[in-house]
């Protein structure tokens, strides 16, 4: 009955076997493949699947599209870096600072714009993330004398490796704290959706006039999710600058990565639990795919065929391929079990959309 | 039951899509998808081709913005590569690999550093690819040549001006193109000389440039020099790019009344700029002196009328009066010309030099080993005009313990009264005979 | 310096004039749709490409091109929403008045179009060299185009054309009630899907008006669809989404700020300024300028 209603049971019981399998694999992954390139295209994905994540956890759940979570990140990124660079502070201990400023921004960005809805949200999280953008890349040297070196980005300083410092000389380490990473915000959302809180934010979603008759205060759990969904962007931002080992603020700030984001959580699935992982193991190879084979004769055309498939999604699958792929998951489990001569648990072929 | 029928058939579907998207997204180039040889530690030996002994193909790899900000600029610097490595394939391609042709493969870095990165890992790892050339913005250039010397790959870098790129103590990046301070070197060189030739000179100056990095740095630099010549700096504006009108900045222009003017902007802002200058009958008596960016595009001077870039000054990467001088570059520029539709400039040309260098390092190494290769480029010492590669007029190549090139060739031109054609006056070896600047240039 | 605001605010009026008029088709799409269209800047670009070639190939004049560009636009438009974006809405109509996902799917329109434009054309940038458009004249100190002032009075007329088509035709009327409450005039028997794909129509129509002036005043390439499109959603926010004559005050207000700002401190440092107004605009007044509190949602 519960589930006519739509909602979705995720106890351990009933997560499919093939998906846990799927896990395993990815733990086990760096040790089946050397080939560093699909190291470095899963290490994306699980980097957009975790910004994903984190996006979701502010705008899945409350059904406001903000594009622009970039912002978020770049402060998170910058912050670390900087005090890398100027103060020698290893970054796993900027990450925290940056996590902190990230949040105060996420709290001063957040609240006035929760006050607004729709496009004016949207717009507005646009117009936030644009004016870090400008405004970084025109200044040399910011507030308080830091050297924000305008557009030439930051250097981190390569100390090859200096695992106290979050650099590592091989892929593989970064792959293993990503994929860590991945499964702990798609534990929180997971934890969050089965308190109180991820029902008080899908009800704030579906009617917030209704959610605050009902006496749910909208501002304070929307910013509880903001401040969440803050830290964990900034962790993301904190990632790349040391993944790449260098940050600018066209890239970190874009309109680009926003929407990048914001395009894998919704085409996973707005709302859902393992959408955004869904989403990126989608869209990552995919957009490299077209990049590699049109990328270089073409170009322009592999984004374009990008878009096509951006309106295809939001056309033919607006839940978003999560619930697809949980069925896609579920069929598998059936089929093993069949293998196996189990009996295929009733349950797994009732499993209702997630809202 | 057509629901369950239904279902299984995505289902299907939709595991062969992923398991194709994984397996083409890895394997693409015919790489191999779990080779142990490339692997944490690179060597550098190529397993696919024979260090030794009759090769059929060289690839080389090539990133360039295709797509995003500076999608003209990267296409013009393919273009050239491209072009570059057509000739040089018939003439014989790589001889001292017995004749083996050169395969480019080329790469969009979106201008976006992060895919940048990709794709030269991707090259180094799928392609396999001995050696990379790239990646014009330094933004996309800093990491991406930091991934060529992790894998040990000799990174060619064209277009990066900003000096930290080979001063970062690596071995494997090797730049052919100038540092950002040799521009306003150039410049300032020029103008001392326009000076002493004829006694007259600016009192005041002005600044007008696109606020990233290459804006910036130009014109902190331009600022500096002007300084310290006892000239007074009446107007310093930065301009966020991407602007819709460049109005605003020219009627304070205008109202500044410089002697003398130092823009640094692309291809867009830079047409806008000139037509308003242009319409709004601003006298500057020195010039305009503009650092490349737009202003070396010949889509700019397509899209302004002529009348608006009389006496304008151009500092080019390149010595633009090469085709007057040289029939071989002529018959290049005509090539171009004929075949892509627009003027020869200096990003075509130096992404041309930039493939021929490659070509010469493994002419020199005789083999497709990264290390032999690298060997060869710190050797490497090519004096103009070497065949047909230092199609950008620059004196020669040789990387100095930084990887840096050591021989810079820019040129200084002015454009004449009526804006359509111009003449080098700058350095004194390109200066074109005859050539006599217009200095201060006149009312119109 | 107060020599130079007095030609920098002409600047100012009359590039907000044209910020106005490109903004005034995505005013109308949202004003009744509801929808932001992310995709606008595109159809701005499609229109300047297609005025460039008719130019280059057959030698019309832009103006002339008006003719032609526009109805095609206007198909098009209708086409996308019929196509596109209705089944979105017919999905969603239980749940919300704007689904979310058409966001989404402009923003994906606009993706493709940019870059299939790129992937066909090149990234190179032309222009348009007519008569006019090298024609200037001397306004108080500031050179001007004659397609800019061209455009400003031809942008001032087609917005109270506008104005009055909504306002006095019947068919304005159904789209003005149909932006009002759409449930009612579904009520009253007419097909309100219908009237959202002509609305598109004309948004788009409106802004391939719009791409005639653009052309002549800058330049043909793929990007210039980035460049207006963010503007114009500043725009209509600041002048009331919705409201048609909004849209003329917002650009004009962002045209002079933008203007007299550069004159007053560095340009790069205006730019930031109008995304801020922008912002404090949409804090203590995100109705815009001109509507009223109720008219909001």
């Amino acid at each position: 009955m519960l589930q006519k209603l739509g909602e979705r049971k995720t106890d351990k019981n009933q997560i499919p076997f093939s998906l846990i399998i799927v896990a395993f694999v990815l733990l086990i992954l760096p040790l089946l493949i050397h080939n560093e390139y699909i190291i470095h295209i899963f290490v994306m994905v699980f980097f957009f699947a975790f910004l994903g994540s984190s996006w979701n956890i502010v705008s899945g759940f409350t059904g406001e599209l903000s594009l622009g979570h970039a912002a978020l990140v770049g402060i998170g990124g910058y912050v670390s870096t900087l005090l890398f660079i100027n103060a020698g502070l290893t970054p796993w201990i900027g990450m925290i600072v940056g996590a902190i400023v990230t949040v105060i921004a996420g709290i001063i960005i957040g609240y006035p714009c929760f006050k607004l809805r729709g496009p004016f949200f949207t717009l507005t999280t646009i117009a936030f993330a644009e004016l870090l953008r400008i405004y970084v890349s025109n200044t040399e040297t910011g507030p308080f004398g830091i050297q924000l070196k305008g557009s030439m980005g930051l250097l981190v300083p390569l100390l090859g490796n200096a695992p106290h410092f979050f650099e590592f000389s091989s892929k593989i380490p970064y792959y293993y704290i990503m994929l860590m990473a991945m499964f702990v915000a798609t534990w929180i959302t997971f934890l969050i959706r089965k308190k109180r809180l991820g029902h008080y934010l899908l009800a704030i979603k579906s009617d917030p006039d209704a959610a605050q008759a009902l006496g749910v205060n909208l501002t304070k759990y929307r910013l509880i999710a903001m401040i969440i969904s803050s830290a964990f962007a900034s962790f993301g931002g904190v990632f790349y600058a040391q993944y790449f080992r260098y940050i600018n603020a066209a890239r970190i700030f874009g309109l680009d990565l926003s929407i990048e984001i914001a395009l894998i959580a919704l085409i996973g699935g707005q709302g859902t639990i393992l959408g955004p992982i869904f989403g990126a193991l989608l869209l990552v190879p995919v957009g490299e795919y077209l990049s590699l084979k049109l990328g270089g004769s073409l170009p322009g055309s592999d984004l374009a065929i990008y878009g096509l498939i951006m309106m295809a999604v939001v056309l033919f699958m607006p839940r978003g391929i999560n619930n697809i792929v949980v069925k896609v998951f579920n069929n598998v489990d059936n089929f093993l079990m069949r293998l196996w001569r189990l009996k295929p648990r009733e349950i797994l072929n009732k499993k209702g959309r997630s809202p | 039951m057509l629901k369950k029928k239904g279902s299984w058939l995505i289902s299907a579907w939709l595991v062969m899509v992923l398991i194709l998207s994984f397996a083409l997204s890895g394997c693409a180039g015919g790489g191999q998808s779990a080779s142990p040889s490339a692997s944490a530690t690179p060597t550098g030996t190529q397993t696919s081709t024979a260090s030794t002994g009759a090769v059929k193909e060289v690839k080389i790899g090539f990133v360039w913005p295709l797509s995003g900000g500076s999608a003209s600029i990267g296409k013009e610097h393919n273009d050239g590569a491209l072009m570059a490595i057509d000739e040089i394939n018939q003439n014989g391609g790589i001889k001292s690999l017995g004749g083996a042709k050169i395969v480019p493969v080329v790469a969009d870095s979106q201008t976006k550093p992060d895919v940048g990165c990709t794709q030269v890992e991707r090259l180094i790892t799928q392609e396999k690819v001995p050696i990379v050339v790239g990646c014009y913005n330094s933004s996309v250039t800093f990491p991406a040549s930091e991934v060529a010397e992790r894998y040990q790959t000799p990174f060619i870098s064209q277009g990066g001006v900003k000096n930290e790129i080979t001063q970062r103590g690596f071995k494997w990046v090797f730049r052919v193109n100038n540092m950002e301070d040799y521009d306003v070197k150039e410049t300032f060189d020029a103008i001392d000389s326009f000076i002493k030739e004829t006694g007259q000179g600016p009192k005041t100056f002005a600044l007008l440039y696109e606020s990233t990095d290459w804006g910036m740095g130009y014109a902190f630099g331009c600022k500096r020099e002007g300084l310290k010549r006892g000239w007074t700096c009446v107007l310093d504006e930065p301009y966020a790019e991407g602007v819709s009108d460049m109005t605003p900045m020219v009627l304070k222009i205008k109202s500044a009344n410089p002697d003398i003017l130092f823009v640094a902007s692309y291809t867009p802002d830079a047409i806008l700029f000139q037509k308003a200058m242009y319409e709004n009958k601003v006298y500057i008596p020195f010039g305009i002196q503009a650092s490349g960016g737009g202003h070396q595009d010949p889509a700019f001077f397509a899209a302004v009328p002529p009348e608006s870039v009389a006496y304008l000054f151009v500092q080019d990467d390149w010595d633009s009066s090469l085709p007057k001088k040289y029939d071989w570059v002529a018959k290049i520029g005509e090539e171009v010309k004929a075949k892509l539709g627009y003027e020869m400039n200096d990003f075509f040309a130096q992404g041309w030099t930039a493939a021929y260098v490659a070509y010469y390092a493994l002419e020199k190494a005789g083999s497709t080993d990264k290390e032999a290769i690298r060997k060869a480029l710190t050797e490497l010492d090519l004096t103009f005009p070497s065949g047909h590669a230092l199609l950008t007029g620059v004196k020669g190549i040789k990387f100095d313990n930084t990887g840096q090139n050591i021989y810079i060739g820019g040129t200084i031109s002015q454009r004449s009264a009526d804006g359509k054609s111009k003449v080098v006056l700058w350095p004194p070896e390109n200066k074109e005979p005859g050539a006599q600047v217009v200095w201060p240039i006149p009312k119109p | 310096m107060l020599v130079r605001l007095i030609p920098a605010l002409i600047e100012g009026i009359l590039l907000g004039g044209l910020y106005g008029i490109i903004a005034v088709g995505l005013n109308l799409i949202f004003g009744v749709l509801r929808v932001v269209n992310f995709a606008h800047g595109s159809m701005l670009m499609l229109s300047v490409f297609s005025y460039y070639f008719l130019w280059k190939i057959f030698g019309f004049d832009p103006f002339f091109s008006i003719i032609i560009v526009a109805p095609a636009m206007f198909v098009l438009g209708y086409f996308l929403q019929h196509i596109l974006i209705r089944p979105l809405f017919v999905r969603e109509r239980a749940l919300v008045v704007e689904p979310t996902s058409v966001l989404m799917l402009t923003t994906g329109l606009m993706f493709f179009l940019d870059n299939l434009i790129l992937a066909i054309f090149g990234p190179n940038y032309f222009s348009i060299t007519t008569k006019i458009s090298s024609s200037y004249f001397n306004l108080a100190g500031v050179a001007v185009p004659w397609p800019k002032i061209i455009a400003f009075f031809g942008g001032l007329f087609l917005i109270f054309l506008v104005t009055w088509l909504l306002n006095k035709t019947e068919i304005g009327k159904v789209i003005k009630a149909t932006a009002q409450n759409r449930d009612a005039v579904a009520m009253c028997g007419i097909d309100v899907y219908k009237i959202y794909d002509l609305t598109f129509g004309m948004g788009v129509a409106l802004v391939s008006i719009a791409g005639a002036f653009a052309s002549q005043m800058f330049y043909v390439q793929p990007s210039i669809g980035t460049v207006f499109g963010v503007k114009s959603f500043l725009v209509i926010v600041l002048g009331g989404l919705g409201n048609i004559l909004g849209s003329l005050i917002g650009g004009l207000v962002f045209g002079i700020v933008e203007a007299l700002g550069s004159q007053v401190i560095a340009s790069s440092a205006s730019t930031m300024l109008s995304f801020l107004l922008f912002i404090i605009i949409l804090f203590f007044r995100p109705q815009g300028l001109l509507m009223r509190r109720a008219e909001r949602r």
